[in-house]
């Protein structure tokens, strides 16, 4: 799928997000309170706007499925965020500083939305997938959302462009 | 839990890590290599945070928030990578080699910080 830009996304004005400006593909995920999904919104543009080596982001697990325990749980489900990044193809794994690099992206995006109902979980990856399990490629591809993508996704993901259009 | 007693369940677990990491279990010890990193770092964090800011968390959720809320942002950072690596290690990865290196680095980067 093509670039989708944020800056072009519309304002959904959820209750509580009257001054953020929301990824559209969370507008597919009604269930999602406003704090959580602006919490989702500036990680992903704090990367997008640092890392021009982001090629996709991904809703998935309970939440993309809607099977997240209620924020009145003693333990209310986190949100799981993917973060694809272009493949190294002289290593098979991250190195520590670009994992560093990235997390200090991530934490600024969550500034503004520290006290957010849900946590946010963010996994990364290369966008190649070879260090991820089928088991979790499958999960992913099944149930996932895509939020955002620079490009076509990776073959391994194709039905979950495929769904997402 | 209070601090001092974080302090103790880190130094509890630093001790055991000698013995994982000579294992003769070699790489299938990997993972609970990884979780002793893990498990350290948080009793450290908790020890540090109690010991500068009077409060802490007594388990790791929102932990990288609160760490920033506090003024903390480098080691949230660090933390993050570290339960990643972690989770990583038991959900899907299929080469954690590498990871204990990493979740290695971050562990002493902690525990420095802790220590100071």
């Amino acid at each position: 799928m093509g670039e989708q830009l944020i800056e072009s996304a519309d304002t959904l004005n959820l209750p509580g997000a009257s001054q953020t400006t929301l990824l559209p593909a969370l507008s597919a995920v009604p269930w999602l309170d406003a704090e959580s999904a602006a919490l989702v919104t500036g990680i992903v543009e704090s990367v997008v706007t640092r890392h021009a080596d982001l090629s996709a982001a991904i809703l998935f697990g309970s939440v993309a499925r809607h099977e997240e325990r209620p924020l009145d749980d003693p333990a209310p489900s986190d949100v799981d965020l993917l973060l694809l990044f272009d493949s190294d193809p002289m290593t098979k794994r991250m190195s520590l500083d670009r994992r560093l690099a990235i997390s200090h992206s991530i934490g600024l995006g969550m500034d503004r939305r520290l006290h957010a109902p849900r946590e946010v979980n963010v996994v990364t990856g290369m966008s190649d997938l070879s260090d991820w399990s089928d088991e979790f490629v499958g999960s992913v591809t099944h149930d996932g959302i895509l939020l955002w993508a620079r490009g076509a996704l990776p073959s391994r993901l194709a039905r979950l462009e495929l769904r997402n259009h | 839990m209070l601090g001092p007693d974080h302090r103790l369940a880190a130094e509890d677990i630093d001790a055991t890590l000698p013995s994982l990491t000579a294992s003769a279990a070699g790489e299938r010890a990997n993972r609970m290599i990884i979780e002793a990193y893990f498990g350290s770092a948080f009793h450290w964090i908790a020890f540090k945070s109690e010991q500068l800011y009077s409060k802490h968390k007594n388990n790791h959720s929102k932990l990288v928030s609160f760490l920033r809320d506090v003024g903390e942002p480098g080691i949230g950072d660090r933390w993050r990578v570290l339960e990643e690596i972690r989770n990583g290690s038991w959900y899907g990865h299929r080469h954690i080699t590498e990871d204990v290196t990493q979740a290695e680095a971050i562990w002493q980067e902690i525990h420095t910080w802790a220590s100071n």
